[in-house]
């Protein structure tokens, strides 16, 4: 039998020469570009729109943003002023933020009492519950949309804030559970048995010991949450009329004055740019719930 | 008036005994260990006495107070026992301070601010911690952690103190340390303590009495000494140390066993045989044989046979020789060494056990 020769593995690449370095660049320079290029082409409307929320009225009116680059010092700040002075977009924006933040809030503090008690407490038909709550994943927004609006209707709950913070709560409770609860099971038991061990209630384990450690998948969930319900169209569409939040409202200037681009563009910006705050200001949270309850 | 009573604890993982009417108890002051292989029982046990198992029956007391009762269906939760114990794991909080690791029992008694921080100061002092108060766990090494963990169960003064194989996550020589360190603090502090371990050099060196368990059953309690020296039974004189098991029949006249070993018998006086009939083993620790040279004619008394010598290695501080009369092997430590191929081997009647 003929063994061939075992060629010896190449070194790695340490001691290279200058010349050799810029060959190396040169031969990963098209994938550069290619990738750059993708950048800067996704980026396109964006920078559009935040172009035109810089220019004047009528630079707006007459179309074709692309323009600014041949003339940039005709750029001005009063679309932004204005807009804040602007009472249904300021509303829109506050209505938004309370939407936004009550939506975070509560299905995290009612998701996170159901996940505890589905990953560590034993009573009967725990497992049945958890299978039924994860199927509750499957329920589509759109499904529920008439049956609730009616009963909104009932309860007085149509276009106000609590009725919009609740839907949200509704449909996002099956997966923060899901989510929380794979993250709770893999705390060590130790570490609770512990803290009974010193004396501590139910109660001080959960808010001292298990919260604090499900800290990472609590921090992407409220991202998460933030990121789809500021950005909600249909749901504020649906349940609310006056007291929209900023998506719909847009929306309804869009379809109404189509032509205001100095009114819409700042506050379109403005809004796309508030939740890139948040996810650019959590994003190692982000990350690090991505693999929640993953790798125990 | 022992401090820790527990008796006849029975306890089923479906149709598995983890348990099997496991007893003792424990004196005030005194470090109790118990031994035993994997799965024998002793993590169980110890879970049982803490609260976080729940036994079918038996019954677990601690000074005055009953914690556990499977008669009257009594079961103290985990958190009222005052208890305090060490984790294999340590289980130290990953996102508290040591500080806040130990305040945390003291947060739940409600202990004011001042109070707390003292206390908390002085048992760092105690473990020679006091410079990492403001440390979190991930910046401590493995014996540190596990000094914050023994730290944290003394904080609160507890009537008796657990530790679950607290030293089998550090190294040899720290776990030297460790072991006569935690001796030492236990000594001082008076403080009634269980441990469980699966490591007998653990158990014999640091225990003023040891129960060897295997197979949910208590199979010897007593001193170091005893456990060791004369052991109850095989298991006992197999997993504490190194043993040679010897078999043979129990002679009518008693405290003779005689010994078959092919084709010439040999009687063996063994102490404590009196009552023992037909088939018995006899457990004879390594280091109680002696070795002497062949020709040694003054050395023919009893239990003095004649063996040939299979191995003999040197282990530093001892020799240790293999060595077969007619059929039946033995292992011989001794400090000195014999030359030869032939050797006589004295057994001393008060070494030899019957363990069955």
């Amino acid at each position: 039998m003929a063994t061939a020769a075992l060629e010896r593995p190449q070194p790695a690449v340490l001691d290279e020469g200058a010349a050799a370095r810029v060959g190396r660049f040169l031969r990963r320079a098209p994938v550069h570009v290619v990738l750059v290029l993708l950048g800067l082409f996704w980026l396109i409307p964006t920078t559009g729109l935040f172009i035109t929320s810089l220019l004047s009225a009528s630079d707006a009116a007459q179309g074709g943003w692309w323009n600014f680059f041949a003339e940039p010092s005709s750029w001005t700040l009063e679309n932004y002023r204005n807009m804040f002075d602007n009472e249904g977009i300021v509303d829109a924006l506050l209505i938004t933020a309370q939407v936004t933040l009550g939506s975070a809030i509560l299905p995290i503090l009612v998701a996170s009492l159901a996940a505890y008690a589905l990953a560590w407490i034993d009573f009967p038909g725990r497992d049945w519950l958890f299978l039924g709550v994860v199927g509750l994943l499957l329920v589509p927004i759109q499904m529920a949309l008439i049956p609730i609006f009616s009963l909104y209707n009932r309860f007085d709950l149509f276009d106000t804030v609590p009725g919009l913070i609740l839907f949200h709560t509704a449909f996002a409770l099956p997966f923060a559970i899901f989510l929380l609860r794979n993250f709770f099971a893999g705390i060590p038991k130790d570490l609770m048995e512990a803290a009974r061990i010193d004396g501590a209630s139910e109660l001080r384990l959960f808010f001292k010991v298990v919260l604090p450690l499900g800290l990472p998948a609590i921090a992407s969930l409220a991202i998460f949450q933030v990121l789809f319900v500021w950005n909600d169209l249909l749901i504020g569409l649906v349940l609310a009329q006056n007291n929209q939040p900023i998506a719909p409202h847009l929306a309804s200037q869009l379809r109404q004055f189509g032509s205001n681009l100095d009114v819409l563009a700042p506050a379109s910006f403005f809004s796309a740019v508030i939740p890139l705050i948040v996810f650019a200001s959590f994003q190692r949270y982000f990350v690090q719930g991505l693999l929640a309850g993953s790798v125990k | 008036m022992p401090e820790i009573r527990v008796e006849g604890l029975v306890k089923e993982f479906g149709d598995q005994r983890a348990l099997d009417d496991v007893s003792f108890s424990v004196e005030d002051g005194e470090l109790f260990t118990l031994l035993g292989p994997s799965g024998c029982g002793k993590s169980t046990t110890l879970m049982s006495i803490a609260g976080f198992q729940t036994p079918e029956q038996g019954r677990i007391a601690v000074g005055e107070e009953t914690f556990f009762d499977a008669a009257r269906r009594l079961a103290v939760p985990a958190e009222q026992r005052n208890l305090g114990i060490v984790f294999q794991s340590y289980a130290v909080w990953p996102h508290m301070t040591v500080f806040d690791n130990l305040a945390f029992p003291l947060r739940v008694r409600k202990l004011k601010r001042d109070a707390i921080r003292t206390r908390v100061r002085e048992v760092l002092e105690l473990v020679e911690m006091a410079q990492y108060e403001r440390r979190y766990p991930h910046q401590l090494s493995g014996g540190q952690q596990q000094r914050v963990a023994l730290a944290r169960a003394l904080v609160y003064s507890p009537a008796v103190l657990l530790l679950d194989e607290p030293f089998s996550n550090l190294d040899a020589k720290l776990r030297e340390r460790a072991r006569a360190w935690v001796k030492e603090l236990q000594h001082r502090l008076g403080l009634t303590t269980i441990f469980v371990t699966h490591d007998q050099d653990e158990a014999l060196s640091m225990s003023d009495r040891v129960a060897v368990m295997s197979a949910g059953e208590v199979q010897q309690i007593g001193a170091p000494e005893d456990v060791y020296r004369r052991p109850a039974n095989r298991f006992v004189a197999e997993f504490v140390g190194r043993v040679n098991l010897i078999e043979g029949v129990a002679a009518a006249d008693g405290g003779v066993v005689v010994v078959d070993v092919t084709g010439s018998q040999h009687r063996l006086t063994v102490r404590g045989a009196d009552g023992a009939s037909g088939n018995v083993t006899v457990a004879v620790r390594p280091e109680a044989v002696t070795v002497l040279p062949a020709e040694d004619a003054s050395a023919n008394g009893t239990n003095t046979w004649e063996a040939d010598v299979g191995t003999v290695a040197f282990l530093g501080d001892h020799y240790e020789y293999e060595v077969t009369i007619g059929s039946l092997a033995l292992t011989v430590q001794s400090s000195r060494r014999v030359e030869g191929e032939r050797v006589r081997v004295h057994i001393p009647p008060d070494a030899c056990t019957v363990v069955g």
